[in-house]
């Protein structure tokens, strides 16, 4: 930023009861203090050190060539004198004069202020009808101090647009070189018609136009600076609380590690800490512990085993099975077999081995129990022995098949009865058993369903909430980032209040010149307008800036914008206009100025024509006119101006003409005087002296604002010493020795750059004052003429 | 009438307004206080160059100076009258002068007025003896 502005801005700081945090954003914000500009080497080879020497680098205008564009056909250019003072150019509406004004003003900047948003027919006819070749622009300028002229000079290709810019490059970089190209878009020095009448349409219009050269965009950026710190902050503040409100929205109120969480995001400031250690604790007790009633209950009907149907079916089966078994080994009894069998092997027992045979002990048969019998009863009792084993074995096996059944039926059916009790082992289970597999099968199928459904309703919940834990993580990381900004955001908020207020107060101060002079300028300007102009402020409104008018209008406070007719709001523009395209840091001493005179009243442009001639006397002032109000007010108030006249004939071809100049004004009025046969000689006598040296001291002024440009003088301080010049002598004096307050020499000077009779001339025109002049008033002013034209001809 | 009736009455104009002279007080002020200024111009000239009376205004002005010095009461003077001037003719287009505008001029001429009487009694005086 600029160093000056910067030490300034330091400085108050420093004496501001600002926090240290914010003072530091300030001064981040500004960054290190711009280094100084390199100096030319024009500036190192020193300037001289004459008193009347001003800041170098001021521009004059020499011309405006222009060919090709708008109402201008074959080239046509219009000489300047680049020197302060004021020129009128007056042409009628059509005569190519605005073309002129706006050539200089596309050559410059690019681009015009006229056509800037308009429509493309208003863009697309800007090169001349009447002319087929390329659109020439060109302008020369003049450096004080600087024997060689700028020249900027940019042609277009028929056919193409005005914003062209393939023509421009020489262009840009003379601008560039000089550092003119920010001094253009910052102090203006143009205003056309287009610019002077919106300038008030909006509040904000005249501090936008004022702002870069009010020397504050540093400051602005700054703030722009903080502002951008501060909204990033903001939004990062804000991203992080939506990113815990979608986060607490999804979450499952069920699920008591989601709940707390919610409970900790869900409020204005969550603690980031507390959040951490919640999701840690849920991390190490891992999921179980963790867990509530309902979901323990889930857990356990997931975890609930049931056979599989092939299983219950054979279980099922199995009964069946075993009882066919057992009911085909029961067709014997096997008591009866047993009872047989022992019986059989107690009769074994009895018969006598010895005997080989014996008589029946239970039935007293004889001799049947031999050997035979023995062999076949003893068989008979393994066999009845084994198949009563064989009985036994299967009423087992059916009972077991049974129970287990019943059992499992007994397990599975209640709990896939829900709430019905179950039945009592022994009851149930002979109808379990043969009756219900169907109803068994359908039980298992649903509580495998609902083991299964709890399964999935456990892996959504334990995926849930790892979402919702790496979510959690996410916001945190985020929160780590966000939260330590608070402070600063605090500062930043701070600095900015800060330093809106400090540049409103440097603002005011720095426009206050332009506005003390716009407000003198009003004053001349309005003449006797009821509205008063008291003084110009600016402030900010928000992030917008306003222009504020103290305004009386018949000794009551008003707004100006509402009081003041559409030709007083012209006429404040030009009052502010002139201030800001001639402040001492522009290095444009001209200012060009398209047709102020429009929509005011005749009052208004003998104000004007006062105003212009005012602000003419240090600086180059062109103004474009359509018609002849303004020549005329200049004329009526005898201001010095030059006047040209702009004509345009068929086909486009424009020239330009002098119609009027300070010096030419006075040899007209004392030829008119001295010949003029309705006035008496001894007035002749007396009048046409004056008027002869009163065209000697114009031309003498003219001199000494060609010095200011040729030498470097510095143009106000040339001003004053002109205004300072009673005699004529220290008119010439002034103007050829470069000081009014000695004359020593005057005469031999103006020999030189005369001839012979300048001195006679002299002493003879100040003889005059005293009495009459004794000869011809007419030879006296063409004596006059000669000396006058010689005196402006030689360098 | 003399030049301070003529001011007077053009005063009176633009500060009593009658209702007689609604629409024409601005230029019937503006033509008495011209009258004035030119009264004012033409007694000048009478007393010092009576035979000034054949040049025309413009002429008359271009002179004054010469004769009056740098007094800015004289540029001011000229200045008012061609102002009035223009305010005098009748042109359908052009807007007429403002009480405040009108007001500054008849001030005006009433410096001039003054500046001129001044002048004029130093002649009388000065001429007095010698005749």
């Amino acid at each position: 930023m600029d160093p000056t502005l910067h030490a300034l801005l330091l400085e108050r700081l420093a004496a501001s009861d600002l926090p240290a945090a914010a003072q530091d954003a300030v001064v981040e914000a500004a960054g290190p203090p711009a280094t100084a500009p390199p100096e030319g080497p024009e500036d190192a080879a020193g300037p001289s050190p004459a008193t009347l020497r001003g800041p170098a680098r001021e521009v004059y205008l020499r011309s405006i060539s222009v060919e090709g564009f708008r109402g201008i056909g074959p080239p046509a250019t219009l000489a300047l004198d680049a020197q302060p003072g004021l020129t009128i150019v007056v042409g009628r509406n059509g005569s190519g004069k605005s073309s002129f004004a706006e050539g200089l003003e596309l050559l410059t900047t690019g681009v015009t202020k006229r056509w800037e948003d308009r429509t493309k027919g208003w863009t697309s006819t800007w090169q001349c009808l009447h002319h087929d070749g390329p659109t020439r622009l060109r302008a020369e300028f003049v450096v004080a101090g600087d024997a060689d002229m700028v020249v900027l000079e940019q042609t277009w290709e028929p056919g193409v647009a005005y914003t062209d810019a393939s023509g421009r490059g020489p262009v840009a970089g003379a601008l560039a070189a000089r550092g003119w190209d920010a001094a253009l878009g910052s102090f203006r020095p143009f205003l056309s018609y287009a610019e002077l009448a919106s300038m008030f349409d909006k509040l904000t219009s005249l501090p936008a136009a004022l702002s870069p050269i009010l020397g504050l965009e540093d400051v602005d950026g700054v703030q722009e600076r903080l502002a951008q710190e501060r909204l990033a902050i903001a939004a990062e503040v804000k991203a992080l609380k939506a990113q815990a409100d979608t986060l607490v929205a999804r979450l499952d109120p069920g699920d008591p590690r989601q709940a707390e969480l919610g409970d900790l995001l869900a409020v204005r400031r969550p603690d980031a800490d507390a959040v951490r250690a919640h999701l840690d604790a849920a991390r190490a007790a891992d999921v179980p512990a963790a867990s509530g009633p309902e979901t323990a209950e889930l857990r356990r009907v997931a975890a609930q085993s049931v056979p599989d149907d092939e299983a219950i079916t054979a279980a099922h089966a199995a009964v069946a099975r075993t009882a066919r078994a057992a009911r085909k080994a029961a067709t014997t009894s096997a008591a009866r077999d047993l009872a047989t069998a022992d019986l059989l092997a107690r009769a074994l027992a009895i018969r006598d081995p010895s005997r080989l045979t014996d008589d029946c002990p239970v039935c007293g048969t004889v001799g049947v129990l031999d050997p035979a019998w023995a062999d076949q009863a003893a068989g008979a009792v393994q066999a009845l022995r084994a198949q009563a084993a064989e009985l036994q074995s299967a009423t087992r096996a059916a009972e077991a098949a049974a129970r287990e059944w019943q059992a499992l039926a007994a397990r599975l059916l209640p709990a896939a009865a829900g709430d019905a009790a179950p039945a009592g082992p022994g009851a149930a289970a002979g109808d379990d058993a043969t009756a219900r597999p169907a109803a068994v099968l359908a039980a298992a199928a649903a509580i495998r369903a609902a083991a299964d459904e709890a399964r999935a309703r456990l892996d959504a919940q334990d995926g849930a909430w790892r979402a919702v834990a790496d979510a959690a993580g996410a916001w945190l990381e985020l929160a780590a980032r966000v939260q330590p900004l608070a402070p600063r955001h605090t500062a930043l908020q701070a600095a900015e209040k800060w330093l809106k207020a400090e540049a409103d107060t440097l603002r005011n101060a720095r426009f206050a010149p332009i506005a003390q002079q716009a407000v003198a300028n009003w004053e001349v300007l309005r003449h006797d307008s009821n509205v008063e102009l008291h003084d110009i402020t600016l402030r900010s409104v928000g992030r917008r800036r306003e222009a504020t008018f103290d305004v009386r209008a018949d000794g009551e406070t008003a707004n100006a914008l509402g009081v003041m007719s559409q030709g007083e709001l012209l006429a404040l523009s030009v009052s502010v206009f002139l201030p800001r395209a001639g402040l001492d840091e522009s290095p444009f001493r001209f200012a060009v100025i398209d047709d102020p005179v429009q929509s005011m009243d005749p009052a208004k442009v003998d104000g004007l024509a006062r105003v212009l001639s005012r602000n003419a006397r240090a600086r180059q002032v062109v103004v474009f006119t359509h018609d002849d109000r303004l020549p005329e007010a200049i004329r009526r108030l005898r201001l010095p101006a030059t006047v040209l006249q702009v004509n345009r004939r068929s086909r486009s071809q424009v020239s330009v003409a002098t119609s009027q100049t300070p010096l030419l004004r006075h040899l007209k009025d004392a030829r008119h005087m001295a010949l003029t046969e309705r006035i008496p000689d001894e007035v002749r006598q007396r009048v046409v002296p004056t008027l002869c040296r009163g065209a000697i001291e114009a031309a003498c002024a003219e001199l000494v604002r060609r010095r200011v440009v040729t030498d470097g003088l510095h143009a106000s301080a040339a001003d004053d010493a002109l205004a300072d010049a009673r005699t004529l002598r220290d008119h010439l004096a002034l103007a050829l020795l470069g000081d009014a307050t000695t004359h020593e020499g005057l005469t031999d000077v103006l020999r030189t750059r005369a001839g012979a009779d300048g001195p006679m001339l002299v002493s003879a025109l100040n003889q005059a004052v005293h009495e009459a002049h004794p000869g011809s008033t007419l030879q006296l002013q063409e004596r006059t003429s000669r000396l006058v034209h010689a005196l402006m001809e030689t360098p | 009438m003399n030049v301070a009736a003529l001011l007077a009455s053009a005063r009176s104009m633009i500060d009593d307004p009658e209702p007689a002279t609604t629409s024409v007080w601005p230029r019937g002020a503006a033509v008495l206080t011209r009258q004035g200024i030119e009264t004012t111009l033409s007694a000048y000239w009478t007393h010092h160059v009576p035979a000034m009376r054949h040049a025309t205004r413009s002429e008359q002005w271009l002179a004054l100076p010469s004769y009056l010095g740098r007094s800015p009461v004289v540029p001011a003077a000229e200045y008012s009258w061609a102002a009035l001037s223009e305010a005098c003719h009748h042109r359908g287009y052009e807007v007429g002068l403002t009480a405040d505008e009108l007001r500054a001029h008849v001030q005006t001429a009433e410096d001039f007025r003054l500046l001129v009487g001044e002048a004029v009694v130093a002649k009388v005086r000065g001429a007095a003896p010698a005749s």
